[in-house]
């Protein structure tokens, strides 16, 4: 390998795009290994193509966590042409995945709670589900998830079609917005600090 | 060329055997010849550049107009980055101690969570959970190299450990510290921003913690980028130039000794050993010295770095030189006598950088050695040997830390440093 540097500011954007176009590649293989499904009761309307296709996660990452819930976040962009609706995930560490966002609580607190409606990004737009912002909560992970570990989440959008992505697992002390649900409160992810 | 092991000053502390060994102090402080050399960092700079082929300007600044922060290093290829590279201004050592319990599983894990990081940091992008992402944008160079100690090889495959995977045997000169000493896994973290290290090393250190926790650290600083030509050797806390006798980057002997046979390991193919010692020089002392004492402890020019016998710095010392009295114009005590091997043939690839914890308890400061060759048995423990039995600069140097790391080689994207073993 050459460790010499790149040391031009314009080469260094060009790298950066092609990095880009990289990760897109690296996306639409993993698309065509998984299938994306699409269902008979697609409920967009005129789409061209599956939100699955026109989706892509970027840097995807799960909060380390022993049991409980915890959150899911990374970047969604929206490659196509119409509106995508993330709709909901599913996942085989944790039987219960929720899409969340996070609203101001009583006392200055952030509080968590379930999005209706799932999260829409517009066409050709991205859009980030962060700690302390919207974000896929799963809510009751049963083995611990460790650091550098992965984490495979469908996602599933409202036109039905489906997108497997994996999530690395990060050891991360933030994100501690109460959630408000209906079995009660909790946060996320305490018991992965110590 | 010379060699490049000469230039490792920093050893021994005898100063009993020194005197035994029949130079006085009076020859120390008046013997040699202390010409002015007129030799300039001019010739030095035109050294490494051609040597490098690095994006280096004709006024020897990176990348011409001078955007350090958005200089990049790559991070994956068969060699680990932050080895085979001119030096960044700034470097960070971190020694981990694995948390009992890891196991191989838990040790890829760490390993794919370092590289997941250093790729991304070291390419000017925030890492995963990165809580402070502006402080990714400037890496200046950034480079992460992951070594393996011997508690990690033997944790994961203890027939995979070479034999040289271990603490150097103990030299008479020594009086190490554990405090430096020794560690599982290594970080070495550099750059030409040091803010830039602090957010890569923050991010790494946190994000493996589950795994492995911080043992020592050190901090060490070499000239800023733009204060002297790119690629030329720099100069120690004693004033002297530092590593003359480094083989050149991209050169044969470079990859001789620093990519070569690693005894027969597969997985370090690519790979190489990383030796590296803490060397306090003692400051206080070292201002006794008049400035011939102090060329005659070397044997070279401190203003050229050329040695006594010669008039520019990448000259071969002529050790066989006599006065018009018949004494040896280059001690055969002297460093540069002690540290040349046999043929002068490079034995080993140096690098150091200075440090300076000179606080309210007194002068503090000296150089983090190290040293890349395949086989640090064969090829560096020889040299140290010869300097611990008698070195002039054994007087002002004192080894008080050391450490064997194994360096394992680069990967491509989608690995991770460290697959060929764990």
């Amino acid at each position: 390998m050459s460790s010499f540097t790149l040391a031009l500011p314009a080469p260094r954007r060009a790298r950066r795009s092609r990095l880009t176009v990289a990760l897109a590649a690296a996306t639409i293989t993993l698309l065509a290994a998984c299938g994306p499904t699409t269902t008979e009761e697609a409920a967009e309307p005129v789409s061209a193509a599956p939100a699955s296709e026109s989706a892509q996660i970027l840097d995807g990452w799960v909060k380390a966590v022993d049991d409980g819930m915890t959150g899911a976040f990374g970047t969604i962009e929206n490659s196509g042409d119409v509106e995508i609706t993330l709709v909901g995930a599913t996942t085989s560490v944790s039987p219960m995945v929720e899409l969340h966002e996070t609203v101001s609580g009583s006392n200055d607190s952030s509080m968590m709670q379930q999005k209706e409606g799932g999260v829409t990004i517009a066409a050709g737009a991205s859009h980030e589900l962060a700690p302390g912002a919207d974000h896929i909560m799963l809510m009751s992970v049963a083995e611990p998830l460790q650091p550098g570990a992965e984490v495979v989440l469908v996602l599933e959008f409202s036109d039905g079609s489906t997108l497997e992505h994996a999530f690395i697992v990060k050891e991360f002390t933030g994100a501690n917005e109460e959630y408000v649900g209906d079995g009660g409160m909790g946060d996320m992810g305490d018991d992965a600090d110590g | 060329m010379p060699t490049h092991s000469e230039s490792h000053p920093l050893s021994p502390s005898d100063s009993a055997r020194s005197t035994d060994s029949g130079l006085s102090r009076r020859r120390l402080l008046f013997g040699g010849a202390a010409g002015l050399g007129a030799a300039g960092l001019g010739a030095a700079g035109g050294f490494a550049l051609g040597a490098a082929g690095s994006s280096v300007g004709h006024d020897g600044r990176v990348g011409g107009s001078v955007d350090v922060g958005s200089s990049i290093v790559p991070f994956h290829g068969r060699h680990q980055a932050g080895i085979e590279i001119q030096p960044q201004a700034h470097s960070s050592y971190l020694a981990f101690g694995l948390v009992p319990g890891v196991d191989r599983d838990g040790i890829r894990r760490m390993l794919r969570l370092i590289t997941d990081d250093a790729s991304r940091l070291t390419s000017g992008r925030p890492a995963l959970a990165d809580t402070e992402p502006e402080l990714a944008s400037t890496p200046a160079r950034l480079t992460v190299t992951v070594g393996f100690g011997p508690g990690l090889v033997d944790r994961v495959e203890p027939a995979a450990r070479p034999d040289w995977l271990a603490p150097l045997p103990a030299f008479s000169i020594d009086r190490l510290d554990e405090e430096w000493s020794g560690g599982d896994l290594l970080l070495e973290v550099a750059a030409d921003d040091p803010l830039s290290i602090a957010h890569a090393s923050r991010m790494l250190v946190k994000d493996i913690r589950r795994y492995a926790v911080v043992r020592w650290r050190q901090d060490g600083f070499r000239n800023a980028v733009g204060s002297v030509a790119h690629g030329s050797t720099q100069r120690n806390l004693f004033g002297q130039l530092d590593g003359t006798a480094n083989p050149a980057i991209g050169s044969d002997a470079f990859r001789r000794v620093v990519w070569g046979s690693s005894a027969g390991q597969a997985w370090l193919s690519g790979g190489t050993s990383y030796v590296i010692r803490r060397i306090a020089m003692n400051l206080d002392t070292w201002d006794e010295l008049d400035r011939g004492a102090r060329e005659q402890a070397v044997g070279r020019r401190l203003d050229s770095g050329a040695p006594l016998t010669g008039t520019s710095e990448f000259e071969a010392p002529d050790l066989a030189a006599r006065t018009a009295a018949g004494l040896p114009v280059i001690s055969p005590i002297a460093h540069v006598a002690r540290a040349r091997s046999a043929d002068g043939a490079p034995q080993i690839m140096r690098r150091g950088y200075n440090y300076d914890l000179t606080a309210a308890g007194g002068t503090d400061a000296g150089q983090i050695f190290g040293s890349f060759q395949a086989d640090p048995v064969r090829q560096f423990v020889p040299i140290q040997r010869r300097l611990a039995e008698v070195d002039l600069l054994n007087i002002w140097t004192t080894p008080i830390g050391s450490a064997v790391f194994a360096i394992p080689p680069g990967c491509a994207e989608g690995g991770y440093v460290g697959e060929t073993l764990v």
